[in-house]
């Protein structure tokens, strides 16, 4: 199934000194999909980010500050709520998230509100670590339950959202550091459709994983189980929006 | 409670609330912020002179000495203060974040137009 003619498209891409790699990925992205706008969230970057992603025909937005993640992400879907896109892509600069795989995210957009690209469906080329794996595999089986249906990979940024999602994501709360398995959970308690698809997935090419290191996996291990929890508690904050297909 | 206990919490929260209207007077504190520590200061005061609230919870909560209670109450004061600023920082960051991505996207209208 072809995504719909009239569907505008925004690829988001959050990066933060990733002058070695969104050039690249920038660049694939316009070839494969030329006519989606491609929007690169410059987190405050100290190198040349955002002018090689702009050289490689790319909008960008540089944040004054630095926003983290989240931060950086809600900052990209914010613009694509208020220019009213139907569909936004989110994937990394690294060059772990493989733009080939964008046209089953697209594709799979037709039927789910929120799709999110899983390497454990797919093929990733590099290894997790035994620890975080098995918190990855908890924090999913916790959102697989809410949702209804199997949720493999939680914590992958590569994901496709219809405006409903996106709009939720962009007006409510969006967490800064790690969003993962709470924000399934938050979609799903809204009432809107989850589902997963296979992609590629390869070893970062620069810069450094969000949960890498002692202290940041800590906080991982730590947040997540009281930002499920809380998710779980919370109420849906926002009315409904219309489901676009 | 002993006279010298009794001098010292008198002269410890007089000092305390000399120094927090300094502090307000040079602007570095807002008058709002500033409430509470006064009120804790003069909560201390009024018990250095007027002990007999303090023999009085003393008593209700089992402790030894009047003293022990002032500390256990000061701690427990101290615990929420601590709690409440971190409140106020978590506030002032999703104000900040907020903020920035305001400026941020401002920045690209005013790029568009």
């Amino acid at each position: 199934m072809e995504q719909g003619p009239r569907d505008r498209v925004a690829v988001v891409i959050p990066a933060r000194n990733e002058a070695a790699t969104v050039g690249e990925i920038v660049a694939e992205v316009r070839t494969r999909h030329p006519d989606f706008d491609i929007i690169v969230v410059d987190d405050a970057s100290g190198d040349a980010t955002g002018a090689i992603a702009r050289k490689a025909g790319a909008e960008v937005l540089r944040t004054p500050v630095r926003l983290g993640y989240g931060g950086a992400v809600q900052t990209g879907l914010k613009l694509a709520c208020k220019r009213r896109y139907d569909l936004v892509i989110l994937m990394d600069a690294d060059g772990q998230h493989d733009p080939s795989s964008i046209e089953r995210l697209v594709l799979a957009s037709q039927h789910y509100d929120l799709v999110i690209g899983s390497r454990f469906l797919g093929e990733a080329s590099y290894s997790i670590p035994l620890v975080r794996r098995i918190g990855m595999r908890i924090f999913s089986m916790i959102a697989s339950a809410v949702v209804g249906h199997r949720i493999t990979d939680t914590s992958s940024g590569f994901q496709a959202l219809r405006r409903n999602v996106f709009t939720l994501f962009a007006l409510g709360d969006y967490p800064v550091d790690f969003p993962d398995a709470d924000m399934v959970i938050w979609v799903a308690k809204h009432g809107y459709r989850v589902g997963e698809v296979g992609v590629k997935m390869h070893e970062r090419r620069s810069g450094r994983s969000m949960i890498s290191g002692f202290r940041s996996s800590l906080k991982y291990a730590m947040k997540m189980p009281l930002a499920i929890l809380v998710t779980l508690l919370r109420m849906p904050s926002l009315g409904r929006e219309g489901s676009q297909k | 409670m002993n006279i010298q206990v009794r001098i010292m919490a008198l002269v410890v929260s007089l000092l305390f609330i000399i120094y927090v209207l300094s502090l307000v007077r040079s602007r570095k504190l807002r008058e709002t912020d500033s409430i509470v520590w006064i009120l804790a200061s003069i909560a201390i005061l009024v018990l250095g002179v007027w002990v007999k609230p303090l023999v009085y919870v003393t008593e209700l909560i089992g402790a030894k000495f009047p003293v022990s209670t002032l500390f256990f109450s000061g701690l427990i004061f101290l615990t929420f203060i601590s709690l409440w600023m971190t409140t106020r920082i978590s506030e002032l960051s999703d104000q900040v974040r907020e903020l920035a991505q305001k400026i941020t996207l401002m920045s690209e209208e005013k790029e568009e137009g």
